[in-house]
């Protein structure tokens, strides 16, 4: 606590101690001042490189002492931008206007000590309480990734892989209908097993206004068969005992409990397409 | 195989069109491929925007008389230099060349090592009979003459010619280089020339200054070593004060030129915050039409950066942190061509006598080249043709 204190005053002191006389940091770093937390890192490094002891580019040209200066004017600015928050600050001394990052990929950037430079934003949240840090520290904190406090705070920090499959136990089966109309026409359909083919496939899945490519993620089908069961392209099916298999899981995920009139019905369409058209197969 | 190709091409040049072209060697290389027959090369589309779009500003910066205005009736000029000997000069202005030619250019290489040349063994020929010295100074042949087919396809070469004449020559200079650089510029109208590459000698002589400050594009390469980085540094400066000269007896300003060239030596320190950027900043007040005019013809000419023998990833960078200085401390935008790694390919291949390219077309470094040959004419604003 004490040691984040000591970090956070002299990070202040240090913006203040700035010479806004000379070039800026923007300047510095060979980076426009729109650059992304990217370009700025990988800016940063070629300059490392560059102004490193033993580099030879700088040879006749540049004396040692001066790359060592310009190496540690460097490593400041580089240590001000990478911080969102002090480049805000810095960004506000100079006038300068950047555009608000829209989406997040900022954990991307994470690879050195952000973690601490994280919940160092968040102490002076309680302590200042200031309206600076109010909305863009809640998304750049990078509290917890290395950590591992918990998987809730995890995912706080990483809102985008919400739409990513949630772990647990998998949804075996589709939401039944609630209405009673739908379920009657559910009911239709399963009484006259022996009119069932892709058409009435395609009605049953409407009936739960599921698409296609829900079916595929649930079931494993590819997408090609599915649109193969449903448009009646027997052509496009594999042999016989695959298309069952299909049907099965497919009826499965429906919800309907009793499916093996539904699938007899299709194979026997499908054997009759079959002898009619590969009578040797 | 090369030979068998250029043996073939050479005798149905010879059969068919001996009565065209009397002095047939010269474009013995471009009958032999067909495909470059298709393509006109004066057609506007062909054109690099890079050349056109800053022709006025180019040609300002020019230490010779340019006969012609018509931006399209050059050819591009891409010069290989690099202050130190021995850092491959030679080889990347060779197989440079041919690479071009294998993207569909037809591509001339002048041998401008004055009195120390030998091109000619980078292609594995013997040191011709009809070469720049000829023409120049006992003026027994004419250009055409003196253009020789290399055993590559769309390639010729102009071999600099035997040192004992070029001794007298270069020790009390009687005629200037203008003729040369006549018979350049209209070679693209004349023999249908897309791009020539200059092959500069060592060190920063006065007429290698002049002809590096006339490429459109201007490769220094340099070895990952200090003499050589530091030679390649002075070479830089050596350009910009060759251009502030040349834009001098241009703009009809030479005592600006020289007053700019004397504050700079007193100016211009061994800091980055006394580089000639900073200079140039500060000049700017005191004559802003010059240096504008100046920044001008530093825009409108390339600078390429190549590193020759890198072994490992450090001499590799070594290119972007030079491109970095170099814009910071001379205010000089480079470009990084690309590096070429360390091969014992290229000492096998001029013992074999033969091109590198041709010889050895999988290994790494002819792949390197291709790149490099590739990242040249993005620079350049041209089209690879195939």
């Amino acid at each position: 606590m004490i040691d984040q204190q000591r970090t956070e005053s002299r990070s202040l002191r240090s913006l203040a101690a700035l010479n806004l006389n000379g070039p800026t940091l923007y300047e510095l770093l060979d980076v426009p001042t729109q650059a992304s937390r990217l370009q700025i890192r990988e800016s940063y490094i070629r300059l490392r490189s560059t102004y490193a002891s033993g580099s030879q580019a700088l040879y006749s040209l540049v004396s040692d002492e001066e790359a060592r200066q310009t190496l540690e004017s460097i490593e400041e600015a580089y240590r001000i931008l990478d911080d969102d928050h002090l480049r805000k600050e810095y960004d506000d001394l100079i006038g300068v206007i950047r555009e608000p990052v829209r989406t997040q990929p900022l954990d991307y950037g994470s690879l050195h000590d952000s973690a601490r430079m994280g919940r160092r934003i968040s102490l002076q949240e309680e302590t200042s309480g200031s309206k600076l840090y109010g909305s863009s520290s809640e998304s750049t904190d990078n509290r917890g990734v290395w950590d591992g406090e918990g998987e809730n705070e995890v995912r706080t920090t990483r809102p985008y892989v919400s739409s990513a499959p949630v772990a647990g136990k998998i949804k075996k089966v589709a939401e039944r209908p609630t209405s009673p109309d739908l379920r009657a026409q559910e009911e239709a359909i399963l009484a006259k097993p022996e009119v069932f083919d892709g058409v009435t496939l395609t009605r049953l899945r409407e009936i739960l206004s599921i698409p296609q490519s829900e079916i595929q993620e649930r079931t494993k089908i590819a997408i090609e068969y599915i649109k193969a069961l449903e448009n009646n392209d027997f052509h496009k099916l594999p042999s016989l005992v695959y298309v069952r298999g299909f049907l099965k899981i497919y009826l499965q995920y429906l919800g309907i409990q009793d499916g093996k009139p539904l699938i007899d019905a299709y194979a026997e369409k499908f054997n009759n397409w079959r002898e009619k058209h590969r009578p040797h197969s | 195989m090369e030979y068998a190709a250029l043996k073939r091409g050479l005798h149905r040049a010879l059969s068919t069109h001996s009565s065209k072209f009397p002095h047939g060697i010269g474009m013995v290389m471009f009958e032999i491929n067909p495909r470059f027959k298709q393509q006109n090369p004066t057609s506007e589309s062909e054109l690099s925007s890079q050349i056109t779009q800053n022709f006025s500003a180019w040609r300002m910066g020019l230490p010779f008389e340019l006969p012609v205005t018509n931006p399209k009736s050059i050819p591009a000029l891409i010069a290989v230099g690099g202050g130190k000997g021995g850092v491959g000069k030679s080889i990347v202005s060779a197989n440079l060349g041919a690479n071009l030619a294998q993207f569909g250019y037809r591509v001339l290489i002048i041998d401008l090592d004055l009195g120390c040349s030998n091109l000619h063994s980078h292609f594995g020929v013997a040191m011709p009979k009809k070469s720049l010295a000829d023409f120049l100074l006992t003026k027994t042949a004419n250009f055409r003459d003196i253009m020789l087919p290399a055993p590559v396809q769309g390639v010729a070469f102009v071999a600099g010619g035997r040192e004992e004449i070029w001794g007298d020559f270069l020790e009390n200079p009687s005629s200037d280089l203008q003729v040369l650089w006549d018979a350049i510029v209209s070679s693209r109208q004349q023999y249908k020339v897309d791009i020539v590459v200059l092959d500069l000698g060592a060190g920063t002589h006065r007429y290698t200054m002049d002809f590096f400050s006339c490429a459109h594009l201007g490769i220094v390469t340099c070895l990952p070593e200090p003499t050589s980085i530091e030679n390649a540094y002075v070479f830089f400066k050596m350009a910009l004060w060759k251009l502030i000269d040349n834009l001098g007896r241009r703009l009809h300003q030479t005592e600006v030129a020289q007053d700019v060239k004397a504050a700079l030596a007193s100016m211009a320190g061994g800091s980055l915050s006394s580089g000639y950027a900073t200079c140039f900043r500060q000049l700017a007040m005191s004559y802003p039409g010059f240096i504008q005019e100046l920044q001008k013809t530093i825009q409108a000419r390339n600078v390429g950066i190549m590193i020759n023998q890198a072994r490992d990833q450090a001499d590799i960078d070594l290119g972007t942190s030079m491109e970095h200085i170099c814009q910071k401390y001379f205010g000089l935008p480079t470009r990084y061509v690309g590096y070429l790694n360390y091969d014992e390919s290229v000492l096998k291949s001029l013992k074999n006598r033969r091109l590198l390219v041709s010889d050895f077309p999988h290994s790494m470094i002819a792949k390197r080249l291709s790149v490099a040959a590739a990242q040249s004419l993005k620079i350049l604003g041209m089209q690879r043709r195939n």
